[in-house]
Formats: structure tokens, sequence, C-alpha cells
């Protein structure tokens, strides 16, 4: 990619017909947004020409995602380690604390947004925050929090407690 | 309408969990797609894990498909032939000995099939039960035995699991580890019946490598359970060190009452003094634990000239089976 690519905006269309103008080296944590210039041969272009629609992204949520691309655009970029990365849900920056102190509709619609524009980091980061909301909980706690409908069978829900017995220490 | 409103109205139709969140105006676990749950699981501690499995069937179901996910576990050879190591997708450690499996010459992938207990409860009661893939089908292999040293091997490695060592599994003393697995000392308490020998041990061949490595013996004799709580718990080391010597190519070399050994055991067919060697096959039980010994003996009789037959019994451990049933 050139420096002037790297200068030049593209324009990105919300769901609710909302246009952002979003720094080319911004919105390239978006391996969706990526692959699609890419794939127009839009890449190297001045001018990528209309707004890029974002069918699946509300204009409220959009706006978020551009903020984290926007504050984390910089940061190196992390190996793809996954599957042999220990896992943890306590390295998340208080930066993005703050960011995900949202409602849970809202956290949840960043996770599908981030998971259709491809930003691992936004992904990675949004999903340990539900799994964070699970920590500590109990089971009904966790019932109440999601609206799980417990459909356990007295019986069964013994059986099942007495096998996990050991995660209520 | 947001994709997520979009995706609740269809769930809606057919999943009457979600259909009471709609009408809670609440948002659920289940307007994520199944495959952001299976994120979220994955980046979930073992113990949310746990807890979240008993919320509901789904999720208990979506828990168990993250195993599959994760591809469950992996079994790498340990340092001995027979033992394995597992990591399963609840991140913990499993030390297992094959027992009977006399095929598995290679590394193999092993589905997790299922096992929720946690692993300081297998030391107590479980058997696990393991399902290898063939040709893409599931079929039931075998279960699993923890041993009584790998348990022990087991629970360490746990402590340094929940000490924050997790995974690190070169950080554990590794001359220490291996000493554990090494020794062989089977500690057979009452393997022959009450009475005839009131402490028995048998011993095999590595305690004269342990002794090689400096290892105490007492130190030996704890961890192999000497001093647990039953009839064994007044074991005296020294009096075991006057009846137990260990010879050179590692046989036991203990002194029996001949005239015991004849009444008491079930030998009573056997003439001793034409029957110089066999395989014997004792077995003990103890707390839920069914030990098995399959020992070689010779033995050996001396003719005192006050007239008394002293008998020799040499015990050469060939195998040893502990298992716990379910």
């Amino acid at each position: 990619m050139t420096d002037a690519a790297q200068e030049r905006s593209i324009k990105l269309l919300s769901s609710d017909n909302e246009t952002f103008q979003v720094p080319r080296n911004v919105i390239r944590l978006s391996n969706t947004i990526n692959t699609l210039l890419q794939d127009l041969g839009l890449d190297d272009e001045e001018d990528a020409g209309d707004a890029i629609p974002v069918q699946n992204v509300t204009s409220t949520i959009l706006k978020k995602v551009i903020a984290w691309c926007q504050h984390h655009h910089e940061d190196p970029v992390a190996a793809d380690d996954s599957d042999s990365r220990e896992k943890r849900t306590d390295d998340i920056s208080s930066w993005d604390v703050e960011f995900l102190k949202v409602d849970q509709g809202t956290l949840f619609e960043l996770i599908l947004a981030a998971n259709y524009l491809d930003i691992k980091g936004l992904l990675d980061v949004s999903c340990k925050t539900v799994a964070n909301m699970i920590k500590g909980k109990s089971p009904e706690e966790i019932r109440r929090t999601f609206n799980i409908k417990n459909d356990f069978t007295p019986e069964e829900e013994e059986q099942i407690r007495k096998e996990n017995a050991w995660c209520e220490d | 309408m947001s994709s997520t409103s979009k995706k609740r109205r269809i769930e809606e139709e057919k999943d009457p969990i979600v259909s009471t969140s709609i009408e809670n105006d609440q948002t659920s676990w289940f307007d994520l797609p199944l495959e952001m749950r299976e994120n979220v699981i994955d980046e979930m501690d073992p113990n949310s894990k746990c807890r979240f499995t008993i919320c509901s069937k789904k999720c208990e179901d979506e828990v168990k498909k993250s195993m599959d996910y994760l591809k469950s576990i992996k079994i790498t050879r340990g340092f001995r032939p027979e033992i394995y190591i597992g990591h399963d997708a609840f991140g913990f450690h499993y030390c297992l000995e094959f027992v009977e499996i006399s095929n598995l010459s290679e590394p193999k992938t092993y589905v997790f099939y299922k096992t929720t207990t946690h692993p300081m409860d297998l030391t107590k009661k479980t058997v696990i039960k393991w399902v290898q893939e063939v040709d893409g089908k599931s079929d039931h292999v075998q279960s699993l035995y923890l041993n009584k040293y790998l348990e022990r091997y087991h629970k360490s490695i746990i402590r340094f699991e929940f000490n924050g060592y997790c995974s690190k599994f070169d950080q554990f003393n590794f001359k220490m580890l291996k000493n554990l697995i090494d020794i062989e000392i089977r500690s057979v308490n009452d393997i022959i019946e009450e009475g005839s020998m009131d402490k028995s041990q048998v011993i095999s061949a590595n305690w004269l490598k342990m002794k090689e490595e400096n290892l105490d013996f007492d130190d030996i004799l704890k961890f192999n359970g000497v001093y647990c709580k039953t009839k064994c718990n007044d074991f005296d080391v020294e009096k075991a060190r006057e009846y137990l010597k260990m010879l050179k190519d590692g046989r036991i070399h203990r002194n029996l009452n001949y005239m015991h050994l004849k009444t008491n055991l079930d030998w009573d067919d056997i003439d001793l003094e034409k029957v110089t060697e066999g395989l014997e096959v004792l077995n003990y039980n103890q707390g839920g634990w069914n030990y098995e010994l399959y020992c070689k003996f010779e033995i050996e009789l001396e003719n005192r000239i006050n007239g008394k037959n002293i008998a020799y019994v040499l015990f050469t451990p060939q195998k040893f089976v502990v298992e716990l049933k379910l």
C-alpha cells in the first residue's frame, strides 16, 4: 500500500444510511474492508469512489467500531497464535474496559460488527468482556444476566450440578 | 432492523428460550450467533465454563460443542511408554495410563468424550471415558485409569496449574517428576493373607535406580503410600529394612515363615519344595481402588541345621495395574 493510499479516506455507509469518512490506515484493521478494496482494485486508488455499504452495522455501532479502530490502528500486529496462546481474560487494556462499558445489547452488536468487519482485536476483546461477565457468577446469576431459561428437569439439574460440583468451590 | 433483531425474530420462531427473552425485552445469550457464542465460551475460564454448563441444556451442549471444536485433547507420550499426557478443553492436564492397550504405539488424538469432573476428583472416583475417532466415527475404546503414581503426578500438575503455571509443563521440576514416575515401588498391602506377612511391600528394580539417585528410602516409602490410613499405618521402616532385601538385579528378597506360607496361602496344592517359580496375581482392594500385581515368584528353601525350613521368596513384579471402577 502506498503512502498516498494510507493518507486517504474511505467512506463507509451504515445500515441506516449514515456515511462515515474513515482514514484508510485506521480501517485497515478491518480485513473485510481490506479484502473488498483489494478485490475491487481500489486499494491504491486516490478516490475509492462511492461509500462502501456496511449493511449489517448501524450508525451507532459503526461509530463505535471506528472509534475503536482509531485508538488501536497503530497497535503492533499480534501474532496469530490463537490455538496455542494461553486463555486470559484479564489482559484487557483499561481503555478497552472503559470503551466496552456499554449495555449488553450494544456489546453484542459490537461483537457482530467486529465479526462482520473481521476486526480480530475488537472481536477478541468484546468476547472476553462477555466472558468476564460470566466470571464469578453463579448459574442462576448467569441465567438472569443472559436471560437463559433453565430447561433442566430437577433430576437433570441435580445430576449436572453433581458432575460440575468442583466449580462450586 | 438490526441484524441482531432480525436474528432474534428468526430464532424466536424456533427457539422457545429466545422467545422468552424477547418477551422480557432483554438481550439474550442466544441473540449472538452460534459462532460468536463459541468464541465467548472459548474465552471462558474453566470455572465459568462449568457454571455456564449448568445454566441450561442448550448451554451444556454448546460447551460440549466448543470442546469438540477445540479438537478435544491431544495425547502425547509421557516419560514412560504407557503414560500419556492429555490437555483437555477445560485447560486441565491429565496424566493417563493406558491399561491393556497394546497397539498404541504412536501419539494419537482422542476425542474428549465426557469428563466434566474436576481433575482433582479423578483421584477419588473417576474412570475417564474416552472415545477414539476411527474413520470419522466415534468408537468407544475403553476406560483409562489413573494409577496411584500418576495420581500424585497429576496432583502436582494441578497444583501448579492452580498456581498459575498452567501449561508451563517444562517449568515443573522435571527431575523430580521423572523420579516420581520412574519409581516402581509397589506398595501392596496384605497381598499375602493377613497374619502370614504383617507388612508386605513389593519393590521393583527401579528402587536401585532411585537409590543411585540418592532418594531417601523413607521418602520412597512415604511416597508409595506406606503411611496411608490402613493396616500399614503403623509401618515401621526399620522393620521393613530387616525383612526386605534388595538384590542387585532388583528382585526382592524376603524372609518368609515357611509353615505360615504353606498353611495360610491358597497354595496348598503347590509343593513348595518342587515348585520354585511361578506367576502370581495378587489382588488388593482399598478405598475403591483395585490393585493387581502380577509377580513372578521364585522360592528358595533353606534347610537349617535345627530342622526348620526357611523359605525365601523372590518376587519380581511383572505388571502392576491399578483401577478404579465407576
